[in-house]
């Protein structure tokens, strides 16, 4: 049943008013910020990868502050278990019992901070429960609290010592978020905001409220799911996909997943910009960031300087929009 | 020199076929020519390291320093082998006493360090020439065959150390200390370390030269020889001479002398010998006969002022000097062709790097293609398959209950209009908001509000199926006539 014009403002004052929140924390990022409340709505995971220093663990931690629900932080490192990220059973001498103690993950919002720094066997602990979104300790499954989302960080330098993901779990993360460098006047507001009237150097989300239950929040994962969508639209997020395998610079285009994440991600678009149907462009607008990790780009692409982003940007110029 | 008895095949050769040759005569002489060269060479060495003992490169020095000595005993065989094939090593070691001793003074002091000693060596030792004659004759030999003399020196030196690094290897691989030979230089200056790998480095140095050091004065003797047989005309000589034996015929003999006298250049021994003089005669009446004296009269034009190139040059007149005039011409066309080449070069590795750094120059919309596209969006969007009155035609539909044609109609006639105005040059890849992007940044701001009112009308048609309210959609067609409809006929502009 398509979305009435009412429900559909609601939906879009709300995140609004989510992402004027965010915004009092995380300064002049944002592009970042819209795209992690896109991934939000769309009941999906980002990963968000940048330089040391942007706030890359500051949008998770405003991101958390203005939902009112739980928030859990692991911070990845190369001795961490997958124990110590899903949970375990252990014997209590008292009850002669063993009971179940639960990781990190029993929460809404997950920051796994520095995800390539955990070897491989961690880190798959770790997606297999954002694909399940359920937990099997000692034989028991135990659901996750919904709505729950993951938000992996990652550097793109210091690869030493780190283990870089496999392609097959990247596109398990609904998008991958690229945090640069913010302008001029928004770093120049940033200081000033971090530096009056205080001793340390950490941002505050204090000033950040918390606006949203988890209730809500499914309710409007329930209602980007009806967003209209158009086979027409449908048909253009296929061909863009299927661009990337013919694409001369790319050594691996994007799977079939990738198609879904773009409209999923178009979805989530389109209601955060107030309209109950998706359009061409909402695919255009989450292209990159639904795409840029499903892709692999030919190693002499890369020598010559490109990346994923601008090859996908020729490939959108190319791909012909849908004429209604 | 009995050139006739030579065992070689003399015949015009490259330096590298006569260096190869010296390789076969040294494999022909064999063991005469190795044992006559290493016995001594290696009894001296061995003398010298027991002599300075405990200064081994002091003594590899000597060594080395001392080696164009023993080169001429290999020389004294070789120069026996090439006339007698079957020597044999008694008689060649017999007869090293008689080894002459001319140059040796000059070979162990500044001849030390002539890169093309081996090639050299005969002009001192079997031509014994001494002094300038000697610098004389060397400098001849040169012109045509340095480059393959020094190579040769390079060559041989490259496989001492091959040698000497194949005998590190074999010590390292069977010494149970895993112990080699000292290739650092650094060690041969360092008193205070251990000197057995020194010594095993010295005698390996010394056996590489035993084996290589023949094969060295060998290639420099028979390049030596070919080179001769290049500027006398052995080769010519020895059929001449097989000629003449063979037929025993005077007049050819006469003729061959006459042939080889005229054509070939003077020999530097032959025109010190009493024979010549006998040949000058018979060439000079040869010369006289009638058959060098004919004259032949001609006529023709010829350019007022102008000399002839046959004519000799007048005795004091300016050397002629057109042929620089010439030469400077060809250079310069060549340097304007080079010019031109380095010219687009440049352009195209700037043009090239400009590429690399801005991109393609954006087309601006002005640039445009003149005729503006018949289908956009799956629309036609020809100025004449649209109706005269578009506003009245989409009332109508819209009165008439067809809010998507009506929708449709304003959609064509504002994408027509805008790119009649050229605020619209629309890409495969440009969606709708594209479409908007481009208005905005060359229309106005009241055009931009209305285009995206009236697109985002017809995306909630074409991708929703909702229809705008009909107060939305009579607006939408009001506001198409201010932006888009043409004025009345005859109304001021």
């Amino acid at each position: 049943m398509p979305l009435s014009e009412e429900q559909v403002d609601q939906a879009r004052r709300f995140v609004a008013s989510v992402r004027e929140q965010v915004a009092l924390a995380v300064i002049g990022q944002g592009r970042v910020i819209d795209e992690a409340l896109v991934a939000l709505i769309a009941a999906g995971h980002v990963l968000i990868e940048g330089l040391p220093g942007l706030g890359k663990t500051l949008l998770v931690r405003a991101l958390a502050r203005t939902f009112d629900g739980g928030f859990g932080r692991i911070q990845f490192t190369p001795d961490l278990m997958p124990a110590d990220v899903v949970g375990h059973a252990i014997y209590d001498p008292a009850t002669g019992q063993f009971s179940t103690r639960k990781g990190p993950v029993f929460t809404n919002l997950l920051l796994a901070d520095e995800i390539n720094r955990a070897p491989a066997k961690t880190q798959a602990a770790l997606l297999e429960v954002m694909q399940e979104a359920q937990v099997t300790i000692d034989g028991t499954s135990h659901a996750l609290p919904a709505p729950f989302m993951v938000l992996a960080t990652q550097n793109p330098i210091e690869q030493e010592g780190t283990y870089p993901l496999p392609e097959a779990q990247l596109d398990r993360f609904l998008l991958k978020l690229r945090i640069g460098y913010p302008s001029h006047a928004d770093e120049v507001a940033m200081i000033g905001a971090v530096t009056r009237g205080r001793a340390g150097d950490q941002l505050a989300v204090d000033q950040v409220r918390a606006l949203v239950k988890p209730q809500a929040v499914q309710t409007l994962q329930q209602m980007a799911a009806q967003v209209v969508t158009d086979v027409a639209v449908v048909d253009y997020a296929v061909r863009i996909v299927r661009q990337t395998r013919d694409t001369p610079g790319l050594a691996a285009g994007a799977g079939s997943r990738g198609g879904l994440a773009l409209v999923r991600a178009a979805r989530a678009w389109a209601l955060a910009a107030g309209r109950g149907h998706v359009t061409p462009d909402d695919i255009k607008a989450v292209a990159l960031p639904a795409l840029r990790h499903r892709v692999r780009v030919a190693p002499e692409q890369e020598i010559e300087g490109r990346d994923a982003d601008s090859l996908l940007s020729d490939l959108l110029g190319q791909v012909p929009a849908p004429r209604q | 020199m009995r050139i006739e008895a030579l065992s070689l095949a003399l015949r015009p050769r490259t330096p590298w076929e006569a260096i190869d040759l010296g390789v076969a005569l040294a494999r022909r002489t064999g063991a005469a020519l190795f044992l006559c060269f290493a016995l001594p060479y290696a009894g001296f060495a061995l003398a010298v390291n027991l002599l300075l003992w405990g200064q081994p490169a002091v003594a590899a020095l000597v060594v080395w320093w001392s080696k164009p000595a023993f080169d001429r005993l290999a020389l004294h065989v070789l120069a026996q082998a090439v006339f007698d094939p079957g020597l044999g090593w008694r008689r060649a070691f017999a007869s090293l006493r008689q080894v002459p001793r001319t140059g040796l003074v000059a070979a162990l002091t500044v001849g030390r360090f002539d890169f093309a000693r081996s090639f050299h060596l005969p002009v001192a030792q079997l031509e014994g020439q001494r002094g300038a004659a000697a610098r004389q004759r060397r400098a001849l030999l040169d012109r045509r065959a340095r480059g393959a003399a020094v190579w040769l020196g390079v060559v041989i030196a490259h496989f001492v150390v091959v040698l000497v690094l194949g005998a590190d290897g074999l010590l390292r691989l069977l010494s149970p200390q895993g112990g080699g030979l000292s290739l650092r230089l650094t060690d041969l200056f360092d008193a205070s370390g251990a000197l057995t790998p020194l010594y095993l480095f010295n005698a390996a140095v010394i056996l590489a030269d035993c084996v290589l050091e023949p094969l060295y004065v060998a290639a420099g003797f028979t390049l030596y020889l070919s080179r001769r047989t290049d500027l006398e005309g052995w080769d010519l000589e020895i059929a001449f001479r097989r000629m003449a034996a063979r037929r025993a015929a005077a007049a050819l003999g006469i003729a061959a002398a006459l042939v080889l006298a005229g054509v070939l250049p003077e020999p530097a021994q032959a025109a010190a010998s009493p024979a010549a003089s006998a040949e000058r005669k018979a060439i000079d009446a040869i010369l006289a006969s009638p058959e060098f004296r004919e004259r032949e009269a001609g006529r023709e034009w010829r350019r007022k002022g102008e000399p002839d190139a046959r004519d000799p040059p007048a005795p004091g007149a300016p050397v002629d000097l057109s042929f620089l005039q010439k030469l400077a011409r060809v250079l310069a066309e060549l340097a304007r062709i080079f010019a031109w080449f380095a010219a687009i070069a440049i352009a195209g590795w700037l043009l090239y790097h400009a590429w690399r750094r801005f991109g393609w120059p954006a087309r601006t919309p002005r640039a445009a293609p003149a005729a503006p596209p018949d289908v956009l969006f799956g629309l036609d969007v020809r100025a004449d398959a649209l109706p005269a009155d578009l506003a009245a035609a989409a009332r109508a539909r819209l009165a008439a209950g067809e809010p998507r044609a009506a929708l449709s109609l304003l959609y064509r006639g504002a994408l027509a209009g805008l790119l009649r105005d050229g605020h619209l040059a629309v890409r495969a890849g440009d969606t709708e908001g594209d479409c908007i992007r481009q208005v905005a940044a060359s229309a106005g701001a009241p055009l931009t509000t209305y285009f995206a009112r009236l697109v985002a009308a017809w995306g909630r048609l074409a991708y929703a199926g909702a229809p705008p309210p009909a107060t939305e959609a009579h607006a939408l067609i009001d506001d198409w006539e201010r932006h888009f409809a043409p004025p009345p006929r005859g109304a001021a502009r």
